[in-house]
Order: structure tokens, then C-alpha cells, then sequence
């Protein structure tokens, strides 16, 4: 039966990234923004998106190789030890990615959607969510997926458009600075001095380091080459989403503004004017769908988390696995007094460690594959 | 065209391949003549000829006028409709011979003679069948399945003439051996589908099979899930409708409902008149379904959020209004919809098990006088009083009774979310409740297709989803049918 190949579609594999890093990115993004203007930031992302494609076309090509899945292929190339070591790597990532979805599903919720809730509450919800999906396997990920796109995606893309109109009004709240002309006017110089800095590209790339999660969903995708051409739409869009919404953030808050909010994209719609005036504030419907994505986030860190400890602990039984690993994730976060010092962590730790290292395998292998296609 | 053949033998066999797994149709031999000398049969539809062998009855009359003749002279009052029967003619060939059982007539086959005669008989049941209850429809049969399993496929039979319809009857019960019938066409069924049917039937083990809703609660995959696995129909329409799909009906003895399988999600909002209404009206009356099912699950929780979490999301005079409204109440507005809402399934399990009239009076008047007196005693605030009957509204106007009953059962549990964790505790309710539909299969068939698997089939089962496109365009059968049958048009290959 179709329902029953451990296959997902290609359409399904597009939803499940865009979800999968369009609310990690509108959240987790601005926290480079730190002495930046709005023009510098964006300026900077730029080229990190720019290198996100680069990547992304990377892993399409090394994903033609890996034909039944991607621990087995590593251990074909770099040998068992080796292999062992990267799937340590990535279990590591997907465990941090998971720690810091949790933590900021948690601040973002008692942020702006529920002030007076407990934190850990949250962090619990988050968390049985993520492990409900992530334990009904792959197929049950995709079809989830495709039918939360519509219900998730398209309304917070509507928002930000219907948003984008009143843009220049907010300027002057708590995070705007000197220049109120907006950033499409001269001037706005920060730290950066007008010029770009390698370190902060590479952190904002660094966000995007998950993708490499390509690689395990490749194999199970229906048509090799559909499932490359959806994972570059995916990257795509995302890349336009997030442009387009930094674009509105830049335009609504001013030069200082986007560095000056600890989630600017959630207090833009606190203040924003939606046609129509039914409703008096947009902050907790936009902030509601931004989380409904860290769901989806957080179920596939924990769904990679599960595979690969089962790829490593062959005997441990999935569930009790993923019941750990979230277990460990909750009190991680719980044990972080706030949201800026998982960001920071998460950040030393991914930007400075396991997403070069990650980088540097793909790379290595496709090397390796390189010089394979010479020997032949 | 295959003519009939002198050998009666060969006449015989060639029919029963034909009819092969149709447990509904009959045929029966016999001997006719004075010496009982002359082999013959009769086929036909059991239900629509179940009043053959009486003497007073046309068919009765002439076997009984053919039983005491000589052979020569048998044949020649056969030849010359020498007993004067109006309804009978000659069939030529097996094809005519077999449209003509299946229109409901019994045809008379006798050795020696390379003709078949169709004798007009009583045809399809029609009086005594009732009128549908649960699935009322605008346009369409009114008639719905009676409570014979016989009758019950002889009412799909009617719609779909064909010896490809087959009737696979198997009792089932260790003590009430109850009769059961797999209704499907041969070459649209899924083998895997029906194969997988087949063998969870074979897998029942107990005592009494006593209505259809014990076989579906013992059949199906996921036991623990609120949402019907199976489409249940009271609509012989419906159910024929489904067999053309390349879906298989089960038909259970003593029970007016019948068993569709596979169901998903979009099948259980799809009515029988989806089709025979324009497609603009039915496109739109399918979003108001959904948009019910919406609300039947979330309003309430919905209300509770607002009012206790956020209401700094509504305009400042809506606040007011509201605020207003509930002045007076001594309950917060979770408890204050909880009550309400028990009071209303009260009245509607009231309304249900009351005899016939007093039963429809006490759910509208119970409802106004209930809700009235609950306003007037600051139990509640009429928001809370519209917010209900919006629910209700939308769990009533949900076209599957077993998925309304199922949106009942996830308000409550919406409506804890709602209380505690507001909008997020909503939204986290969907993720759950869509997280299990995608885990959920009816027969290997995503339940939640074809949301969940938007290009499959070429896009045709997207095209009868939440919009139903004309059917000129509705030109493939669903996802159910077999791979290589599913053009509706052209003879059905791929």
C-alpha cells in the first residue's frame, strides 16, 4: 500500500524544511544582530543565504550517492570508527537544536502568549508534541507536515505582507535609534562599519547547519530527483521568507530596531495594524504559528535524535530512547535561567564547533567521491 | 456477444463462471416435462425473485403448466409463448440473458435449445424499503437499507448491473452465525484491500455478530483511536457509489447499516448528493463542513482561551460587551461552558432514547427552556448560550454521525487545553489530534488522504477533496481503486 513505503513525497519533504527552519530562523536570526544596523544585518545575511544555497546544492549532490541511508554510506566511506564519531556529532547537534527549541518555545510563550504561565509547563508541552511525532516515524512526519504547512505557513506569511504596510509607524518604540528615516535612507553605521564581517555570515549560516539533515531523508524520498529539486525549493523558500520578513522588521523598526527585541518578529505584530481592525492585536495569533513550527522543529531534532541513537544503540528500545533524550532536553533548558544564555551556548556550540565539523564532513566525502569518480 | 449454446451443460457453466463469487444470484436446476426428462435451470436474483415457487406467481404458473408436458410439445409452447405469459421474451445471447437476471427477472435456461427466456418477475425490493434517516440528502434516492442482508445487496445490485459486482457471503458469530456480505466489483477492488478485508474477517472470533458496529470495533487497525475507521451508510446510493470506487461494502444481517472500507477524512465529509448537486454549492457546502468540524472541536476551548488568556487580542468594546455579559456569573467561563455543555449532551442523550415525537420535542424545548432559565439565573451568559449552540450546529452539520460523535469527545479535551495554556494549548491540541490522523491507516490507505498526499493519483482524489471540481474533470477513481482501473471513463484502463 502507498501509505506504508517508509516514503515520504517530495512536497512533504519541501513542507517539512521550510517549517522545520523558517521559525528557528525568524527567532533565532536577530540574535546576531547584536550592534548591527538593520542594513548591516541584512547585509550580512545576504551572503549567508547565499551560502546557505551553495550548501544546500552541496548536500543535493553528495545525496545521489547515498543509496539506502546515510549512517550506512558513512560507514562505507570513512569506515566504522569514523562514522560512529560523525553520528556522535549529529546527535549532538540534533540534542542542542532540541534544548534551544525548547527554551525559546518556552520564553516566546510566556513572552507574548501566555504571561503568567510556568515556563517548564511549555517546555513539557513542546517537548510531548515533538515525541508523539517524532516516534510515528517518518511518514507520519511528512504527512503532518503537509497538512500543517497550509494552516501555519501561508497565514504568517499573510500577516507579515498585511503588516508590511504600516511600515515607518513603529519607529521610535523601544528598540529604535537614531535613524528614524528608515533603513533605506543613508547612514545607520554600526559595529560592523558599514563592511562585512566573516564571523557573523558564518554564524547566521550556522543556523541553517540542519540541513545536512538532508542526507538521512534523501533515500526515503519518492524520485531521486523530485526530492532534489523540492529540498532547493525549500531552501528557496526559506530564504525568501526570511528575507522578506528582516525586509518588513527593517522597515517597521528602523535602523536599531531589529537588535533592540529580543523576537523582533513577534513584537512587530504586537503593534502592527491588520486591515479590517477585528481583531486588537495580531502579537499572540503570529506568535502561536511561529510556535506551531517549533513543533514540527523540535519533531524532527528529536526524529534524527531517535535515529541516530538507534543507529549507535542498536538494542535501546526507540521509545524509551526518545523518552530520555527528551527528558534530557527538558532539563537542560529548564536549567538555563534564561533564554540569552542558551543562545549563547547554543550558538558557541553550533557556530564554533559542530556545524564546521559538520560542514567539513560534507565536504570530505564529497571529496572522497571526487576522487573516487577519477580513480574510475 | 457469446450466443447460448444447445448444451445446457455448457449454457451452465459458461453462466456460473460468469457469476462466479456472486453469493446473491441463483441458479437453480430442475426437470421439466411429464417424464421429468428435460434438464433446465433458472437463474436469478434471490431477493428479487423470492416469491417464485408459489403456485399463484407467473414464474410459478408456467414451470408448473411446463412440468406436465410432453417434451415435443414443451418446446413448442416455450418457442410460441404458448401459455400467453406477457412478460417473457427470447435472449439470444448470454449477455442479454445476463442483463436481463440482473434487472431484477429470472431467465429460464432448457436443454436442447439455444435460447434463454426471460420471465418477468416482482424485480428489485422497493415497497418495505425505508426511508433514510441519518443521512437525509436534498436530492437523490430516498430509499435506505432495511435490515436484511439479502435485500441489502439486492439494493446495490439494482444500481450496478453487472456480474462484476460480486457477493461474497460468509457467516459470522461462534453462536449467532450471522450472515455477511463483501460487496465489491471484481475488477476495481484493490486484491491487497480486499485480501486484508477478507482476512480480519476471518480473524473474528465471537460469540454473536449482532449489528455492523461489533465487526468494525473488532476490525479495525487502530483500536484506541475516537475517529471512525470505517464509513458507515444507511444509503444503498452511497454504498454503490463506494463500489464503483473500488471500495468494498459490508453488509452485516440485521443491521440497516452498511460498512465502507477504506474510509479517510475526506470520504466521511462527502455526502451521496456531493454529486448530484452543481459544484459550486458543493464545493462550498464541503468548506462549511470543515469549517463546522472546526468549530465543533475548538469553539468552546476557544471562548475559554480568549476570555480568561487573552483578551487583549479583541477590540476594547467587544471586551466591554463580553465583560459585561458575564456580569452576575458566579463560575469562570470554563466551568460556566462545561455546564452548559453537559446540560446540552443530557438533553440530546434524552432526546435520543425518548419515543418518536417527545423525543425531538424535548431536545428543542429542553435547549430553550434550559438554556433560558440558565441565562436568567446568571448560570451562565448568553455568549456561553451561543457559543454552545454553535457548537452543537457544527457538530450536527457534520455528514458522518461516528466523526461528529468523535469532535464531541475531543471538545473536552480541547477545551482543558483551551483553559490551561490558552491558544497555544489549541494549537498543540491540532498538532496532537493531526499528528494521530496521519498516523492513522484504514487498510493501508492514509487516513488523511488526500491532504497528506496531494499529487497522488495524478491529483484526482485532490479534485474531490475539499472543493469538488466538476465532473467532467472527475474522470479517475480514487486512491481505492486497483492501479491500472482507474479512468471512470473509456472502459477504465490507465
Amino acid at each position: 500500500m502507498f501509505s506504508e513505503n517508509q516514503k515520504i513525497s517530495p512536497r512533504q519533504l519541501k513542507r517539512l524544511l521550510v517549517l522545520d527552519f523558517f521559525g528557528k530562523g525568524a527567532l533565532l536570526l536577530p540574535a546576531f544582530s547584536q550592534g548591527l544596523t538593520a542594513r548591516e544585518f541584512l547585509l550580512h545575511l545576504l551572503p549567508a543565504l547565499g551560502l546557505l544555497l551553495l550548501y544546500a546544492w552541496a548536500l543535493t549532490r553528495l545525496s545521489f550517492q547515498v543509496r539506502s541511508s546515510f549512517p550506512g554510506y558513512l560507514k562505507g566511506c570513512l569506515g566504522r570508527k569514523t562514522a560512529v564519531l560523525v553520528e556522535l556529532g549529529f546527535l549532538a547537534y540534533a540534542f542542542w537544536n532540541l534544548v534551544y527549541l525548547t527554551k525559546v518555545f518556552g520564553t516566546l510563550g510566556c513572552s507574548f502568549v501566555l504571561l503568567e504561565e510556568r515556563e517548564e509547563w511549555l517546555l513539557a508541552l513542546l517537548l510531548l508534541g515533538a515525541l508523539y511525532m517524532a516516534l510515528g516515524g517518518l511518514e507520519v512526519r511528512g504527512r503532518t507536515a503537509e497538512v500543517w504547512y497550509p494552516l501555519l505557513f501561508y497565514p504568517m506569511i499573510l500577516l507579515l505582507f498585511l503588516s508590511g504596510h504600516n511600515a515607518g509607524e513603529l519607529q521610535g518604540g523601544a528598540g529604535a535609534g537614531t535613524q528614524t528615516g528608515g533603513i533605506w535612507q543613508a547612514g545607520g553605521v554600526g559595529q560592523a562599519g558599514g563592511g562585512l564581517r566573516i564571523s557573523v555570515i558564518l554564524q547566521m549560516f550556522s543556523v541553517f547547519g540542519g540541513t545536512a539533515g538532508f542526507l538521512f531523508l534523501a533515500p526515503r524520498v519518492h524520485g531521486r530527483r523530485e526530492g532534489r529539486k523540492a529540498f532547493l525549493q525549500a531552501v528557496g523558500v526559506v530564504a525568501a521568507a526570511l528575507l522578506g520578513l528582516f525586509l518588513v522588521l527593517a522597515g517597521n523598526f528602523g535602523e536599531q530596531g531589529i537588535s533592540g527585541f529580543r523576537f523582533p518578529a513577534a513584537e512587530l505584530m504586537s503593534s502592527a495594524k491588520i486591515p479590517g481592525g477585528f481583531l486588537e492585536r495580531w502579537d499572540v495569533i503570529f506568535t502561536a504559528l511561529l510556535m506551531g513550527g517549533l513543533f514540527v522543529s523540535a519533531g524532527a531534532s528529536l526524529y534524527y535524535g531517535i535515529y541516530l541513537g538507534k543507529c549507535l544503540f542498536p538494542r535501546v528500545n526507540r521509545r524509551w530512547f526518545g523518552g530520555g533524550f527528551c527528558l534530557l532536553a527538558f532539563l537542560a533548558a529548564a536549567g538555563f535561567e534564561t533564554y540569552e544564555n542558551v543562545v549563547k551556548l547554543y550558538i558557541s556550540i553550533n557556530s564554533y564547533v559542530l556545524v564546521p565539523l559538520g560542514t567539513a564532513v560534507i565536504l570530505l566525502l564529497l571529496w572522497l567521491e571526487k576522487v573516487k569518480r577519477r580513480k574510475k | 456477444m457469446g450466443t447460448l449454446s444447445k448444451d445446457l451443460n455448457e449454457n451452465q457453466r459458461e453462466l456460473q463462471r460468469r457469476v462466479q463469487n456472486c453469493d446473491d444470484i441463483l441458479v437453480r436446476p430442475m426437470q421439466l416435462g411429464k417424464e421429468k426428462n428435460v434438464s433446465c435451470f433458472l437463474v436469478y436474483i434471490e431477493t428479487a425473485v423470492s416469491n417464485l415457487m408459489l403456485q399463484d406467481s407467473v414464474i410459478g404458473k408456467l414451470l408448473s403448466s411446463l412440468r406436465e408436458m410432453e417434451e415435443a410439445i414443451l418446446y413448442e409452447t416455450l418457442e410460441k409463448n404458448g401459455l400467453g405469459v406477457s412478460d417473457t421474451r427470447e435472449l439470444v445471447t448470454m449477455e442479454e440473458a445476463l442483463a436481463a437476471m440482473l434487472a431484477g427477472n429470472a431467465v429460464l435456461f432448457v436443454d436442447h435449445y439455444d435460447r434463454a427466456w426471460k420471465i418477468g418477475s416482482k424485480g428489485y425490493p422497493g415497497a418495505g424499503v425505508q426511508k433514510a434517516e441519518s443521512e437525509k440528502v436534498l436530492r437523490g434516492s430516498r430509499e435506505a437499507f432495511s435490515e436484511s442482508e439479502k435485500v441489502n445487496t439486492a439494493l446495490i445490485r439494482k444500481r450496478v448491473r453487472d456480474t462484476r459486482l460480486k457477493v461474497r457471503e460468509q457467516p459470522l458469530g461462534n453462536d449467532s452465525h450471522t450472515m455477511t456480505a463483501l460487496v465489491y466489483m471484481e475488477d476495481l477492488v484493490s486484491p491487497k484491500i480486499l485480501g486484508r478485508i477478507r482476512e480480519k474477517l476471518n480473524r473474528v472470533d465471537v460469540d454473536g455478530v449482532l449489528d455492523s458496529g461489533i465487526l468494525e470495533q473488532l476490525t479495525e487497525d487502530t483500536w484506541y483511536s475516537p475517529f471512525p475507521q470505517y464509513q458507515t451508510t444507511e444509503r444503498p446510493d452511497r454504498a454503490a457509489m463506494a463500489v464503483l470506487e473500488g471500495r468494498v461494502v459490508l453488509v452485516v444481517d440485521n443491521s440497516p447499516e452498511a460498512l465502507i472500507l477504506p474510509a479517510t477524512v475526506n470520504s466521511l465529509f462527502q455526502t451521496s448528493d456531493d454529486y448530484y448537486r452543481h459544484f459550486a454549492i458543493v464545493s462550498f457546502l464541503r468548506l462549511v463542513r470543515y469549517g463546522a468540524a472546526f468549530l465543533a472541536v475548538t469553539l468552546p476551548a476557544l471562548y475559554v482561551a480568549v476570555m480568561t488568556l487573552h483578551p487583549q487580542i479583541l477590540p476594547a468594546n467587544l471586551v466591554t460587551t463580553l465583560a459585561e455579559a458575564r456580569k452576575g456569573v458566579p463560575f469562570p467561563s470554563v466551568v460556566e461552558v462545561l455546564l452548559l455543555e453537559l446540560s446540552f449532551e443530557l438533553l440530546r442523550e434524552a432526546g435520543l432514547r425518548m419515543p418518536g415525537p417527545i423525543g425531538n420535542t424535548i431536545g428543542i424545548v429542553g435547549g430553550l427552556i434550559v438554556g433560558q432559565a440558565a441565562v436568567s439565573a446568571n448560570l451562565v451568559s448568553p455568549m456561553v448560550v451561543v457559543v454552545v449552540a454553535m457548537t452543537a450546529l457544527g457538530s450536527f452539520s457534520i455528514p458522518n454521525e461516528e466523526f461528529s460523535e468523535s469532535c464531541r469527545l475531543l471538545k473536552y479535551g480541547m477545551l482543558f487545553l483551551g483553559s490551561c495554556f490558552g491558544i497555544l494549548g489549541i494549537l498543540f491540541g491540532w498538532f496532537l489530534i493531526i499528528i494521530h490522523l496521519a498516523r492513522l491507516q484504514s487498510f493501508g490507505i492514509s487516513y488523511l488522504a488526500p491532504y497528506s498526499a496531494w499529487n497522488l493519483n495524478e491529483k484526482a482524489d485532490a479534485r474531490d477533496s475539499l472543493v469538488r471540481f466538476p465532473l467532467i474533470f472527475l474522470d479517475r477513481r480514487p486512491v481505492f481503486a486497483r492501479r491500472n482501473r482507474r479512468m471512470r471513463r473509456g472502459g477504465g484502463e490507465v
